[in-house]
């Protein structure tokens, strides 16, 4: 029995059709051709799947798609807009932050949850909004100062 | 080589055939009495981990992450009940919780990362059944109860009656978690330890919550559970005996540590040998006592 599904994605409304165990990262990969969200792990520890479900960063790969119903979904596409990267970009751009840029997706969602909870995020507090995400390249440093430098704006 | 499976379970092969979204506790116990084999899903952290990595698909899935009266935090004289679908982020986000249950507001805080913690709720802790469940184990030492219900009756269960054995719960098929109670206890102490490869994000390789009521220097009632070294969290009693009613010494807390390290029943697997986890299990209450002890 597939479930009909009305929600907002990237600030426009659309609705799908969906079987009750697709996973949100399929929905969005496949129907709505969404690349910007990535499968890693597939089990919940990497992070590279996570998309915004009313502003809230959730992981693409776990949460059902059933669950977007009625609500709100930004994807990595919905942080920039038609002026360009958003100041959370880029500071990932400018602070090196980026490397291949599988985990960056990811990372942004994360860090964007982050700075709507914690406008003015302690070092620690970076920390701890990204702990779910994993990078393979640059190390963490440089996505830390990313995040501190948007404050500094 | 993980991708391999998981990207093929991605595609779920035969679909289940029915999904309902409840607006109300009666609506959702009516389904779960009708309907043959439908899973109860709320957060879906675990369920969909279970359908993509096992390819578990349920006849039907009754949808109850939003259901607004399992949504509940009320702070009664007595305790704090908090609903079967609050998620672990409210939890943490909650002044009720910090203040009146510390225990499980510790734990709250060790658990998954921000994207797990705005799904994983707390009923959906409870009823996965896993030895690991770290909310389980902090509501465990909190004497904590659950209010199950059913289109039959509703009942009350310890903790301990209602997790039975790995992903094994007392739950009929027609049944439903509604909320859990957790006793307010003045004065108490309390701690919460765990370990895992990532702490922040692992599943424990054990996790020990503490808990007891200070009274001129003397712990009453002491509970002492542990995670992820038996089939299920358990209470370690005879530990507990040992410190009952006691004043707390150097000497008395390394004993108490070494009964509850020889009384878990740990087993080896890739989270960590027995040995290791009786060893953590040791250090972690000695630390739980020092910690408190000092406070
Ligand atoms: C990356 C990652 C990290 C994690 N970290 C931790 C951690 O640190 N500590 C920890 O303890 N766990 C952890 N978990 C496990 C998981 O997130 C938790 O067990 C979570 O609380 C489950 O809640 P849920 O709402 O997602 O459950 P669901 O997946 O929706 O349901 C789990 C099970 O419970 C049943 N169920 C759910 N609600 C009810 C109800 N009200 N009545 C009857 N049955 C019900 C479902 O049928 C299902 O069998 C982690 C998981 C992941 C993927
Ligand atoms: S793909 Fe979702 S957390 Fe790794
Ligand atoms: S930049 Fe390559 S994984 Fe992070």
């Amino acid at each position: 029995m597939p479930v009909k599904l009305s929600f907002t994605l990237n600030g426009r409304p659309v609705s799908a059709e969906v079987e009750p165990t697709m996973a949100l990262l399929e929905l969005l990969r496949e129907r709505f051709d969404l690349t910007g969200a990535k499968l890693g792990c597939g089990e919940g520890e990497c992070g590279a799947c996570a998309v915004l479900l009313d502003e809230e960063a959730v992981l693409g790969c776990l949460t059902p798609a059933f669950a977007v119903d009625g609500r709100t979904v930004r994807t990595v596409e919905g942080l920039s807009s038609s002026e360009g990267l958003s100041a959370l970009q880029q500071a990932f751009v400018s602070e090196g932050a980026i490397q291949c840029g599988f985990c960056t997706p990811g990372m942004e969602i994360a860090a964007a949850s982050l700075l709507r909870q914690e406008p003015r995020p302690t070092p620690e507090q970076i920390r701890r909004g990204l702990e779910g995400n994993l990078c393979r390249c640059t190390g963490y440093v440089a996505m830390i100062e990313a995040v501190e430098a948007v404050n500094d704006d | 080589m993980k991708g391999g499976p998981a990207r093929e379970a991605l595609r779920a092969v035969n679909p289940p055939t029915g999904y309902f979204r409840p607006d109300s506790v009666a609506d959702a116990l009516e389904i779960l009495a009708r309907v043959d084999q439908a899973r109860v899903v709320a957060g879906g952290t675990d369920w969909m981990l279970s359908v993509r990595t096992q390819g578990q698909v349920p006849a039907a899935v009754v949808d109850i992450f939003r259901l607004e009266e399992l949504q509940g935090l009320i702070r009664h004289p007595d305790a704090l009940e908090i609903g079967a679908a609050v998620t672990v982020a409210r939890l943490l986000a909650s002044a009720e919780v910090a203040r009146d249950a510390p225990l499980l507001a510790q734990a709250a805080d060790r658990f998954g990362s921000p994207p797990v913690r705005s799904r994983a709720t707390i009923g959906g802790n409870l009823c996965n059944a896993s030895p690991a469940a770290d909310l389980t184990v902090a509501l465990l030492a909190s004497d904590a109860t659950v209010e199950v219900a059913s289109r039959r009756c509703r009942r009350s269960l310890a903790i301990r009656e209602l997790v039975l054995g790995p992903r094994r719960t007392a739950l009929a098929s027609d049944e439903l978690l509604v909320s859990v109670r957790v006793p307010i206890r003045p004065g108490a102490v309390w701690a919460f330890q765990k370990s895992g490869r990532r702490p922040a994000l692992e599943i424990s390789a054990a996790a020990v919550a503490f808990s007891a009521v200070l009274q001129d220097g003397h712990l009453r009632e002491p509970r002492i559970a542990c995670g992820a070294v038996a089939p299920t969290p358990m209470r370690a009693l005879q530990a507990e005996r040992l410190i009952a009613d006691r004043r707390l010494d150097p000497s008395l807390i390394l004993a108490c540590a070494r009964r509850a390290a020889a009384e878990v029943e740990p087993i080896d697997d890739v989270r960590g040998s027995a040995l290791y986890r009786r060893r953590l299990v040791g250090a972690f209450v000695s630390r739980c006592l020092e910690g408190c002890h000092a406070g």
